[in-house]
This record gives C-alpha cells, sequence and structure tokens, in this order.
C-alpha cells in the first residue's frame, strides 16, 4: 500500500510538471560577465527599452516538450532586459540618469528540449548604445548553449528549465568582449 | 487525462522510482542585494578545489527518493555575489600556491567555504525535500597565508507542497538564499576587514 501510495503521488508529480505551463527561472548574473565589465573601466550606463523584432511576439514563447515555458519578467524581452540591467548594477555601471543608454531588441530566441541526446538554445538579439541620443553602436549578437538531454521527459524538461538562462549569460558575455561595445561605453 | 498519458507516466515513475532526482540550489541571487552593506575598497579572491566543484551530493527526499545536486558549483554563485557587493574586485583563485596571481591582482584576502548539506521530507508521496539545511563554514586568508576570520553559519529551508510544485527546488533555494545573506551580514561587520 505504501509503495502504490507513493507511486501515485510520483504520478500526480509528474503529471504536474508534465500537463502545466513552466516558469523560466529568474536570470542570476554571472560574475565572469561582471568581472569583463569591471575590468574595462566604463561609464556608466541605464538601461532602456528592450523590445520584439520581425518575429513579433514568437521571440516570447517557448515550449518545452509541449509545455509553455513562461518568462518570470512576463516576456522573454524583459528577462533579457532584466540580466542586462543585473549585469550592470553588479558591476556599479547602472545609472538611470546617465546619458548613456543600451537598448535591444530580441531578435530569436529558441529552445529545444525535444531531443533525447542533445538540448539546446539560441538567441540572437540587437543592441545599441546612444550617447546623448546618438548611435555609437549598433549590432547583432547570436549565441547559443547546449546540454545533455535525455528521453524521459522527466529528466529533460528541468534540464532545459535550468539551461535556457546560460544561452541568455552567454549571448551578454559575447558583448561584453565586443571591442567596440566597450570603447561605446568610455568616454 | 487520457489513459494512455497516465499509462505513459505511470511507466516513467516507475522507472524513477527510487532514483535520485537533480535539483539545482542556487538562490536567487537578486534577493542578496547590498543596500545595507558598506563596502570595503579591496580585492578578494575566492577558492574551490576543483574536486569540490565537481562533487555531486546525494541527500533524502520523499517517498524514500533522494535528490542530487553540486553544491560547490551551484552556490558559487552566491559567494561571489556575497563578495561582489561588499569588495571593490572579487576574482576566483584556481590555485592557491599561484603567488603571481595575488600579487598582480593586489588579492588582500582569500576566502574559502566549506558546505555541508541535508534534507528530508515529511511526505510519502512526493520526492521534493520538504526541508533543507545548509553548513556553511568560511574562512579568509590575509596575504601572510594567516586565517584572519572565520566564520560557521546553519541555515535551514522549508517548503510545503503547495509551495514546491512550482519548483521542486524551494526548499533548498529558501535556505541557500538565508545562508549567504547571513554570511553577508557576517563580513559586513566584521573588524578584521576594515582596518
Amino acid at each position: 500500500m505504501k509503495g502504490f501510495s507513493r507511486l501515485m503521488g510520483v504520478v500526480m508529480l509528474t503529471a504536474t510538471l508534465s500537463a502545466c505551463s513552466m516558469v523560466a527561472p529568474k536570470y542570476n548574473t554571472n560574475f565572469d560577465n561582471v568581472d569583463k565589465l569591471r575590468s574595462a573601466k566604463l561609464e556608466p550606463v541605464t538601461v532602456g527599452a528592450f523590445a520584439t523584432g520581425e518575429k513579433g511576439d514568437d521571440v516570447n514563447r517557448l515550449t518545452i516538450r509541449g509545455s509553455s515555458y513562461k518568462s518570470p519578467n512576463g516576456s522573454y524581452t524583459a528577462y533579457l532586459q532584466e540580466a542586462v540591467r543585473q549585469e550592470l548594477d553588479d558591476a556599479r555601471l547602472l545609472d538611470p540618469k546617465s546619458q548613456v543608454e543600451l537598448s535591444g531588441v530580441l531578435v530569436r530566441n529558441e529552445l529545444d528540449g525535444s531531443g533525447i541526446s542533445t538540448g539546446f538554445a539560441e538567441i540572437e538579439a540587437r543592441f545599441v548604445v546612444k550617447r546623448d541620443g546618438k548611435i555609437r553602436f549598433d549590432k547583432v549578437k547570436t549565441a547559443r548553449h547546449e546540454w545533455d538531454s535525455a528521453f524521459l521527459g522527466s529528466i529533460a524538461i528541468p534540464r532545459a528549465q535550468q539551461n535556457y538562462p546560460i544561452v541568455v549569460q552567454k549571448l551578454l558575455a559575447s558583448l561584453y568582449v565586443d571591442l567596440e561595445f566597450l570603447q561605446a561605453l568610455k568616454k | 487525462m487520457s489513459t494512455l498519458r497516465l499509462l505513459a507516466l505511470s511507466f516513467v515513475t516507475l522507472v524513477l522510482v527510487g532514483c535520485a532526482h537533480p535539483i539545482v540550489i542556487t538562490p536567487e541571487l537578486q534577493s542578496i542585494d547590498r543596500s545595507s552593506v558598506k563596502p570595503i575598497d579591496a580585492t578578494v579572491a575566492y577558492y574551490i578545489t576543483a574536486s569540490d566543484r565537481e562533487k555531486e551530493v546525494i541527500t533524502p527526499g520523499g517517498g524514500g527518493d533522494k535528490v542530487k545536486y553540486y553544491p560547490y558549483k551551484e552556490l558559487e554563485p552566491a559567494l561571489q555575489k556575497v563578495l561582489n557587493n561588499l569588495f571593490r574586485s572579487v576574482k576566483r583563485l584556481d590555485n592557491p600556491n599561484d603567488a603571481g596571481f595575488l600579487q598582480s591582482n593586489d588579492i588582500s584576502y582569500v576566502f574559502q567555504p566549506e558546505i555541508i548539506t541535508n534534507s528530508n521530507s515529511d511526505s510519502a508521496f512526493t520526492w521534493p525535500p520538504t526541508e533543507f539545511t545548509v553548513d556553511l563554514n568560511c574562512i579568509a586568508i590575509d596575504r601572510s597565508g594567516k586565517t584572519v576570520w572565520q566564520k560557521r553559519i546553519a541555515a535551514k529551508g522549508e517548503a510545503s507542497f503547495s509551495e514546491f510544485k512550482s519548483d521542486f527546488s524551494l526548499s533548498a533555494k529558501r535556505a541557500t538564499e538565508i545562508a549567504f545573506k547571513q554570511l553577508q551580514t557576517e563580513l559586513n561587520a566584521a573588524p578584521e576587514f576594515r582596518r
């Protein structure tokens, strides 16, 4: 009876996992990124608007094996904006009054946890730096992150959930090593 | 739910019963804010051995199942957050004997954590732990190699079924958040770093 009760409990939990929408983990700063920013001795920046591109709201809709995977910030454009804001803040570079503004467009956002051996996420975003209203930097950056997946959804789904934020970390890492970006944030 | 789907899920759970379920114990770093911190103008480093970073720990869950996670790898960001909140610059030290690294980066202190974790559940039906404990022992070593500060912090996090059904790691994240917030409080109050 105990074994049956446990089995039904696990079935309930797995059903919850498979059938309902999921929420991505809140973005956590990558401190290697912060170190890159701090080492570059940049001017303070304010974070402007992040919008969707030609794909429209498709970039804000992710699924993992048929279940909705939602952003904890309401949209993935907001998720990316919050990631940028957090890392600039942790680098002590965030200043809402700065005349230097970093804004962006989420061009493409893909998450695939369907593979039985490999899952992946790809993200593409355009980053714009303006100083006193004039564009100093305007480039598209792309990142991809892969992880070991599994046949069983109860293993593959949590792995996809936990790995998605890493692609955003990688995207921002690629931005912070761009010499033109760093130059745009210096006097 | 269709019978076919229920059978498929049952097959999945039969396979999983008795297995160790992966969780991630990293807390939400934004909750460890620096608003109450007085910054210290120093560059510090932290050291986690390669073996500790790759160490996977398995502790009890509910229903006879277990949970598995990487304490050092998953709590490294929390340590970075605390040190970054307090100090001017934080570096990762990969070799404690690298005198050149310590000198070229002007490292004032090296922090080394020891992390012991455990978990359990009062549920016979569901595997996520309803209780998670963290024992965090952290030391700080100065340039001469002398231990100048040490603190042991014990923290516990709890989560009920209605809370953890959307985040199976919730009790762990609550415990680790408490532990690292306390670490920040202790470091902020320590006179050893303000001489």
